[in-house]
């Protein structure tokens, strides 16, 4: 039995929310925090539109993504890159 | 979930701990502030202005026991008198040590060699709590859709 979940994501102020259903009333089944984590694409031979999202610090588990098209793997893959890196101008710096 | 905070920084990136308390939770905000790492609890809506409050008398605490030589802070009253477990893993007493390394701030953090590093390394790591969060309440949201997800194997403790 495949771990690939369909899942309906929505990102918002840096934080990647997910839910089983992309209903109104629909609660977040879990959120991914994107400052400080790293995207790239997964070459699969297996699978396509593979991308990951994972922490540099390794503690953290690493999340695979799989898009339908490679169009819309892209999209993502830009949109979370941008959250991901939007800390260096916001929160993160040294006292 | 309670007693969550963060902890940033460029080495580390963004992390996100629980303690066993919110007196825990102060102490360690506390000792990563000192050592130069951003440290918050932003999880915790409506909660920020008392946690900074509680943070600064914290630190008022600690910079009185400098003042006064050093002391293990383990000893204060408003301190465990005895090391406390973090999710399950022990954590290290605070020490004089640790006081006087930490407020070292001539040097780097990265260049700092103390016990609150190390004790970072033993706190565990936590997903971030899921908030109680409908997709009717993320008005102006950046991107949304489906995608397939699936966690690829255990992180590293």
């Amino acid at each position: 039995m495949s771990n690939w979940k369909l899942r309906w994501f929505v990102l918002k102020d840096l934080c990647l929310y997910y839910f089983s259903s992309d209903k109104p009333d629909a609660k977040a089944i879990g959120m991914i925090m994107m400052p400080s984590y790293h995207v790239s694409v997964v070459k699969n031979n297996k699978k396509k539109y593979i991308f990951q999202v994972a922490h540099p610090s390794t503690i953290a588990k690493p999340y695979l993504f799989q898009a339908d098209t490679h169009e819309y793997m892209d999209v993502w893959v830009e949109a979370l890159t941008h959250a991901a890196m939007a800390q260096k101008g916001t929160r993160n710096f040294w006292l | 979930m309670e007693n969550i905070f963060l902890v940033s920084g460029k080495t580390i990136g963004t992390i996100v701990l629980q303690a066993e308390s919110a007196q825990e939770k102060r102490a360690w905000v506390s000792d990563f502030r000192r050592i130069g790492l951003l440290a918050d609890a932003p999880l915790s809506p409506g909660a920020n202005e008392n946690e900074h409050a509680a943070a600064g008398e914290d630190e008022g605490r600690h910079d009185s026991l400098e003042d006064g030589g050093g002391d293990d802070l383990s000893s204060s009253s408003s301190a465990p008198t005895t090391p406390t477990a973090i999710r399950g893993t022990q954590r290290l007493p605070r020490t004089s040590t640790l006081l006087r390394s930490t407020t070292d701030e001539s040097s780097p953090p990265s260049a700092r060699n103390d016990d609150t590093l190390s004790r970072n390394a033993a706190a565990k790591y936590v997903e971030p709590p899921v908030p109680n969060i409908a997709i009717s309440q993320l008005q102006d949201v950046e991107f949304d859709g489906w995608l397939r997800l699936r966690t690829a194997g255990k992180a590293k403790q």
